[in-house]
């Protein structure tokens, strides 16, 4: 429709090749991964970006890394590496692969310092030989998340940095604050490259994850206390 | 006759200096005969000379720099000389410490002719930085002469190169001193002379090692030749000009080093993954190095890059003067492919990137992971080398299992809500590890999902509660 309309009215055609006009959602033209939630995917115009900065703020142990295990497992098809850098504690290899992630395809990064482990991230991506980084990492600074976004556009490759949620905003593609929700998440969408604003929505991850939500008709609650003997 | 070429060279261990940058005056000196035996350009246009002492030498050049003259090093760059002429020309002998005999008959048929061996050879010659002379000859000792006497010609024609020979003077021969002088007495200044005295009369006037020399240079006598095998790995080492106390500095010679092993590999068809770099040090023991790569390089600039990441974390403790870069085990290279639609989409492969980190930060924080067979959490779960291919684990039922673990099980100290539970291990009997454990999963009040764990009471223990990963 968009472009009968526009071949139709010179001014509109001009305006537009001449870079006046600006259009939400389609105008900047980026790629995106489905995430595997269609829910989410539809609030993010298509789903994450597949290439450049994607900065989650939230607490940690509560599904923010489950949300990019499929559309990392997705991704995988390509036959390029995932690499988690300075995760806070060990990666499970089960519970990994049982996301679906080829775990020959896992990289894991231990650097020592933060310098350390931005300058792996900048390698990794812009190496060109993973799809994706996940970083995690509370202290950044403007210029150094502005480096990252170039070499995640050079080695066309995701940086999901995975921050606590008192973190101060970066520059980024998209910008997630999600917190805990018994049906799931919840998820603000702080900043969208080329999107239109979204309220903060509850995301219901009940289908996906039903062991891992509260799901009122299997509800089994038991209150655990140390003194107390089950 | 076979046809054979020499190659001299005047100033080995000079040129093996490294003089790119350096503007003045250089020389080198035997501290034994305490005299100059090489010289470098800059001080030859001060009027410094091969030959003058050292005092002669400083009152017509007060900057003139020298070094000692050790003759281990010029052999030692000698075979690495003979290691590369190797892949032209089978059959080297060494003359140390500065000399190389090349037996160009047994060539010709594969180059078809002399001037096309000769000028592979020379090709060659000119990538190293050493000066050179050359001459043939039909003997060992004929080519050998010509060289000496800085003759620098190529020819086949038996009459002229034995004209040529015959025309040098007898210093330029192999012979001592001590004969020299005797025959100068005699009036004998040139080859020809000696050559024109029948063998039978030069025996029986001078002593045997001239007869067996004059035998030799005509041909008369066969002289016995041991050929030169090359080692099977790369070694080379450089003294540096000036000491280096900035690792930064260190990159100019390296290169120059490793520029010379691709020319290495690359003659061979060949990778290396692992580089031995030794920098001797001063006043302190030399420092090792070690520079790996996943996937083998043979670029210079993909080691200059590693190694550089590498030496980037070692400390010098005292000033570097020399280098040595040592390979021994080489690979095949192997045909790296890439996608044809969508093609290298970066300047690295998976095995690059790999090396890359591990240069830096230490092949221990790099690693894959793995599924362990085990049914206990801290085994089920392991670091193994980066990019292993996965093996299929035993397929158990799907389990859901945390995406952390913690490194130590964590006693529970918060109310939590258990939504699913329990799960029983009980294994690892056969192995002195035996576990016992419940597992649960539980949620707590922010809303974090915990892997916890009950250990079960029994008569002299209460049940406690841990919490051992987070379903992040």
């Amino acid at each position: 429709m968009n472009s009968i309309k526009e071949s139709q009215n010179p001014l509109l055609q001009a305006l537009t090749s001449r870079h006046l006009i600006w259009r939400g959602g389609t105008g900047l033209g980026q790629k995106t991964r489905p995430t595997g939630l269609p829910q989410l995917d539809h609030k993010l115009g298509g789903g994450l970006p597949a290439q450049g900065v994607i900065d989650v703020r939230s607490l940690k142990g509560i599904g923010e890394l489950r949300l990019f295990l499929p559309s990392l497992s997705e991704a995988q098809g390509s036959g390029r590496l995932c690499v988690f850098i300075s995760p806070p504690w060990q990666l499970y290899a089960e519970g990994l692969a049982g996301a679906g992630l080829d775990l020959a395809q896992v990289l894991v990064v231990r650097p020592g310092t933060d310098a350390e482990s931005l300058w792996a991230a900048e390698q990794s991506l812009k190496s060109g030989a993973c799809h994706a980084v996940i970083l995690w990492q509370d202290s950044m600074t403007l210029h150094q998340a502005r480096r990252l976004q170039l070499a995640a556009q050079q080695g066309q490759a995701q940086l999901v940095l995975l921050r606590s949620s008192e973190a101060p905003s970066l520059p980024a593609s998209l910008c997630l604050q999600l917190t805990a929700h018994s049906r799931g998440l919840m998820v603000n969408v702080l900043k969208r490259r080329g999107g239109w604003p979204v309220r903060e929505f509850l995301l219901d991850l009940r289908n996906h994850w039903p062991e891992l939500t509260l799901n009122s008709d299997t509800r089994r609650r038991r209150t655990a206390d140390k003194a107390q003997t089950l | 006759m076979n046809l054979w070429l020499y190659l001299h060279f005047p100033a080995l261990q000079l040129d093996s200096l490294l003089q790119e940058h350096t503007a003045q005056p250089l020389a080198v000196l035997d501290t034994q005969r305490n005299v100059l035996v090489q010289v470098n350009a800059l001080a030859i246009e001060r009027g410094v000379e091969v030959g003058m002492d050292l005092a002669t030498a400083a009152a017509l050049c007060r900057d003139l720099q020298w070094v000692p003259y050790k003759e281990a090093l010029e052999s030692q760059k000698l075979q690495e000389i003979a290691r590369w002429l190797y892949d032209l020309s089978a059959d080297i002998v060494l003359y140390p410490p500065d000399g190389l005999l090349l037996k160009v008959s047994s060539m010709l048929n594969f180059y078809a002719g002399l001037m096309p061996y000769w000028l592979s050879v020379q090709t060659l010659l000119n990538a190293l930085p050493y000066r050179y002379h050359y001459a043939t000859g039909y003997t060992p000792l004929a080519a050998q002469l010509l060289a000496k006497a800085g003759e620098c010609h190529i020819s086949e024609d038996a009459q002229k190169l034995k004209q040529r020979y015959a025309a040098c003077s007898i210093e330029h021969t192999d012979l001592a001193p001590k004969y020299l002088e005797p025959l100068r007495r005699v009036g004998i200044v040139r080859v020809a002379d000696l050559l024109s005295i029948p063998l039978k009369e030069l025996s029986r006037r001078f002593p045997l090692e001239v007869t067996h020399y004059i035998g030799h240079l005509s041909g008369e006598l066969s002289q016995p030749l041991e050929f030169h095998h090359p080692p099977e790995q790369f070694q080379q080492y450089l003294e540096l000009l000036y000491e280096i106390t900035d690792l930064q500095v260190l990159q100019g010679p390296l290169k120059r080093q490793l520029s010379l092993l691709e020319m290495f590999l690359r003659r061979r068809e060949q990778v290396c993954t692992r580089l031995q770099l030794r920098l001797h040090q001063r006043n302190a023991a030399s420092l090792e190095i070690t520079v790996g790569s996943a996937q083998g390089e043979y670029q210079a600039h993909k080691w200059l890059e590693l190694a550089q990441l590498t030496l980037g974390k070692c400390q010098l403790t005292s000033p570097v003067y020399a280098l040595t870069l040592r390979v021994e085990q080489f690979q095949e290279k192997a045909g790296q492919s890439v996608d044809l639609f969508t093609g290298p989409q970066g300047q690295h492969t998976s095995q690059q990137l790999v090396s890359v980190l591990q240069a830096r930060l230490g092949p221990e924080r790099v690693t894959g992971l793995s599924r362990g067979d085990d049914f206990r959490p801290e085994r089920a779960s392991i670091d193994c080398p980066a990019l292993t291919p996965s093996e299929p684990a035993i397929q158990n039922a799907p389990l859901l299992r945390p995406t952390f673990l913690l490194p130590a099980p964590r006693a529970l100290a918060e109310p939590v809500a258990i939504i699913h539970g329990p799960e029983r291990i009980d294994t690892g009997w056969w192995d002195q590890a035996e576990q016992v454990r419940d597992y649960y999963i539980a949620h707590n009040q922010a809303g974090q999902w915990y892997w916890l764990f009950r250990t079960p009471g029994s008569n002299h223990s209460v049940p406690q509660w841990f919490v051992h990963g987070y379903f992040s």
